[in-house]
């Protein structure tokens, strides 16, 4: 009884919320709820149909997405694990400085990541960039293990290597094609351009900058794809060769982000922009047609520097000082965060509590240790006290 | 607050857990799907040509030479499809030998196999260094010297009059490019190639045998991409890295040599009248767990060993034992082609086996234990026999050194794939052997010194 009311009210919510009150923040960023969902405040467990069903999980996603999610079954736990996947590997990349990627509770109506997002700076592009990574190479793992029904290892595509033909054709060998399931990625790009960048139109310079890092996060997982091959044949010759594609582990993805948010460039719109719309179909001039979509580019602030480039990020405006609460952003301070009183750089003492001081504390800690490998694929641990000095930011 | 810090890292060392077993588990799926769909899209062409070549021959009636020819046209256009236009090299070869061996033929009657030999190896040398590209060359090297050993075999034989008479161009050449072990071996000899084609059988066991060693070859496939290269960490001693690098490789060999036996079975060679197979290419448990080295080389490539042992090795014998070791490493090395890499690996297994070899002689004479490096045959006449402790003990010491050699041998065969591809260079043998300080060499001499004084 309860649920398609609460449904109502929160897509209304949305409606009204992408509709006016926040006309700086692009639009398509609802569905990183869907991290949260299935977590244990959740009682169902991940599975496809469940999944689906869970209201709090329909609230977040747009119609278009929630079509996306009906017609690729199996799509949505992988979503689902994309985005909790990025929440992580964020929290990781940035477990140590004022800005730690903290999540709020996502329901009615409010954004994972907070007001943050709000703003077009830095933290907001990387959010952008690991969200829409993660989604990719999620995507485009379940993909290779089978759990999404339309995504079937697409053996057509084995003749396409282009990489490939053109040093064979010189070397006057038989261009040799490699098989197996190459086109996961394929899929997982295309799939992240639809369900990520819906309601990003392009047209405002926010939803350019939210597009441009979208497809950052994408081409990261795309280029550091590895190829691997190894040949067989009589001693050690190469009579057979066979290869496959591995996927990045998420890890260097976060960690080629986290290098690209620091070297961010900040942009502006290109004086140039107008020529777009003038070259597209002059009957429907609001509306930027799909391919031209991602046709754009972001002129940097400062004209010194060098545009960006598809794999980099961009943002407009500088971050907020992130040590002292701000309900209005809804940045939380750096009071009560833990830090390192001997390191000079952004988790030292000094950077993260913002020159406040901070408290000494010894503890008690219970933690794993003498960990031992078993085969297969088992780590025994024993568990120890140990004790522990922990600084904490006034 | 300290109940939060303990549920934090606990939450955390559980997360990074999860994922390590996942991400192994993903690799293998990840690796081994293309792998197997790969190696399936191989040994595809080869089990259509032969059962193709088998079912003609066992439902119509056909002349001696038909039948030939049938083998002759299949074989060349599965090398087509599988090396593509390089199969031309193979062609030339055999046609340039059968010419040769016919012009021989009409002038002497019995250095042809000597000449032959020493053509058909120059001229493997000439397409390695100077005709063809280092990738080229690594693609069909295995296809030429299978050809060049069919050549070579049948040129001695001939010089032994094993044959009625002269062989024609179409017995020849559908001897020489038989789909059945063009590609990947193995290497039977002329008089077998016959006898199988006569062989008649039609029963359900042959599909059966075939789907075995297809199982089989592709168990072995992705033993070697996917599951030997991960299971002992880059981390651990570089001994363990160079046993897995090494296994990897054994591993594809017998890869290679169950899908051997799986063209060979699909177009019904080395099968019995009532459908048994015959046919043994290797036999990995004797080296995985190793007797001896002497045992490796034996089983490593059972025909291959067959012919080096019965064409060269026989061959050369009046010219003395030594002699005859000797010529026999280097006709295998040489039809490998001229690869440091090869020669190098080669010449060491012949050097330690001939070490090893009369090492344990010794040994067995002085200690009366049943350790030589081949068992004995019957009854041994030794004091303590195979199963007394002191036996046990010291021919698993020996294992163990073998098993210690083969890593060093075998880790040259492991490197990224340009070089997989276009061949090993020096540097690249040299630097794998220094990484293990040239142990087993060392080790060699030292037995060697040993067996001398002793």
């Amino acid at each position: 009884m309860k649920c398609p009311w609460l449904f109502v009210f929160t897509v209304l919510c949305m409606r009204c919320e992408a509709g006016g009150n926040k006309p700086r923040r692009g639009r398509g960023s609802m569905w990183w709820g869907i991290a949260k969902a299935g977590e244990p405040n959740n009682l169902s467990p991940i599975s496809p149909g469940v999944l689906y069903m869970d209201p709090a999980v329909h609230a977040t996603l747009r119609r278009k997405q929630r079509r996306l999610a009906r017609e690729n079954p199996g799509v949505l736990a992988a979503v689902a694990k994309g985005a909790s996947m990025a929440v992580t590997e964020c929290q990781h990349q940035f477990k140590y400085r004022r800005w730690n990627c903290s999540t709020r509770n996502f329901l009615r109506g409010k954004n994972l990541f907070g007001k943050i997002v709000d703003r077009g700076c830095r933290e907001t592009a990387f959010i952008y960039a690991i969200t829409s990574a993660g989604v990719t190479h999620a995507v485009a793992r379940a993909c290779a293990e089978g759990s999404i029904e339309s995504c079937t290892c697409d053996y057509s595509h084995v003749d396409r290597a282009p990489h490939r033909s053109r040093a064979a054709a010189a070397a006057n060998v038989r261009v040799w094609k490699w098989g197996g399931c190459s086109d996961n990625i394929g899929f997982g790009f295309r799939f992240s351009r639809e369900f990520v960048d819906t309601g990003e139109r392009g047209k405002t310079l926010r939803e350019k900058m939210n597009l441009h890092n979208n497809e950052a996060g994408r081409a990261h997982v795309q280029t550091e794809m590895r190829q691997e091959c190894k040949c067989h044949g009589m001693s050690g010759s190469c009579t057979v060769k066979t290869c496959w594609m591995r996927l990045p582990s998420f890890r260097s993805v976060g960690d080629a982000l986290k290098d690209r948010f620091d070297g961010a460039s900040r942009v502006m719109m290109p004086n140039t922009d107008l020529e777009v719309p003038a070259q597209s179909n002059d009957a429907v001039p609001h509306r930027v047609p799909r391919k031209d979509r991602y046709k754009f580019k972001l002129r940097p602030h400062n004209p010194d520097h060098k545009y960006p480039g598809n794999k980099d990020l961009v943002y407009l405006e500088s971050s907020p000082g992130f040590c002292e609460k701000n309900p209005r952003l809804g940045i939380p301070g750096t009071h009560g965060r833990a830090c390192n009183d001997t390191s000079i750089g952004v988790d030292g003492c000094d950077l993260m509590c913002c020159g406040r001081g901070y408290k000494t504390e010894t503890i008690f800690v219970v933690e794993r240790c003498n960990c031992t490998f078993h085969w297969c694929c088992e780590v025994k641990c024993k568990t120890c006290r140990t004790e522990k000095v922990v600084h904490t930011c006034l | 607050m300290i109940g939060m810090y303990d549920t934090y890292e606990e939450a955390m060392d559980m997360e990074e857990d999860d994922q390590y077993t996942e991400s192994t588990w993903t690799y293998i799926f990840m690796c081994g799907e293309p792998t197997i769909y790969e190696g399936l899209r191989f040994a595809k062409d080869l089990i259509i040509a032969n059962i193709l070549l088998r079912l003609i021959i066992q439902s119509v009636v056909l002349p001696h030479n038909v039948r030939h020819s049938l083998s002759l046209v299949i074989g060349s256009f599965l090398l087509y499809y599988s090396i593509g236009p390089a199969f031309i090299w193979t062609v030339g070869l055999a046609t340039g030998a059968y010419i040769l061996i016919i012009l021989l033929s009409c002038i002497m009657k019995k250095f042809r196999g000597l000449i032959t030999s020493l053509s058909v190896i120059a001229f493997l040398l000439a397409c390695e260094v100077y005709v063809l590209n280092p990738k080229m060359w690594q693609q069909i090297r295995g296809v030429q010297m299978i050809a060049a050993m069919k050549i070579i075999s049948v040129a001695i034989e001939l010089d032994r009059d094993l044959y009625k008479c002269m062989l024609n161009p179409v017995e020849f050449g559908g001897y020489v490019l038989c789909p059945a072990n063009c590609i990947l071996g193995p290497w039977i000899s002329f008089h077998t190639y016959n006898q199988y084609l006569e062989v008649k059988f039609l029963s359900k066991r042959w599909f059966k045998i075939i789907f075995i060693n297809l199982f089989i070859s592709m168990l072995f496939l992705v033993l070697s991409n996917c599951v030997v290269p991960w299971y002992i960490d880059e981390e651990t001693t570089k001994w363990l890295v160079a046993y897995r690098d090494a296994q990897a490789f054994r591993m594809s060999h017998y890869f290679v040599s169950s899908l051997s036996v799986v063209s060979m079975i699909s177009a019904g060679f080395g099968l019995t009248n009532d459908c048994h197979s015959e046919l043994h290419v290797t036999k990995p448990i004797f080296i995985e767990l190793p007797r001896s080295l002497v045992q490796v080389v034996i089983y490593w490539n059972m025909p291959m060993h067959q012919w080096l042992k019965n064409y060269v090795f026989k061959t050369c014998q009046v010219y003395g034992q030594f002699t005859a070791i000797l010529v026999t490493y280097a006709v295998s090395s040489l039809l490998h082609g001229l690869n440091f890499q090869l020669s190098a690996v080669l010449l060491s297994i012949g050097t330690f086996s001939y070490v090893e070899y009369n090492f344990r002689s010794k040994v067995a004479l002085a200690l009366e234990v049943c350790c030589l490096a081949n068992p004995c045959v019957k009854q041994c006449d030794h004091k303590y026999k195979k199963n007394s402790v002191l036996t046990i003990f010291i021919n698993a010491l020996f294992s163990l050194i073998t098993v210690i050699h083969l890593a060093y041998l075998g880790v040259m065969f492991e490197a990224s794939f340009s070089v997989q591809e276009s061949g090993y260079s020096f540097y690249h043998t040299i630097s794998k052997w220094e990484n293990l300080n040239y142990f087993s060499h060392g080790f060699v001499a030292f037995m060697y010194i040993i067996y001398i004084m002793m």
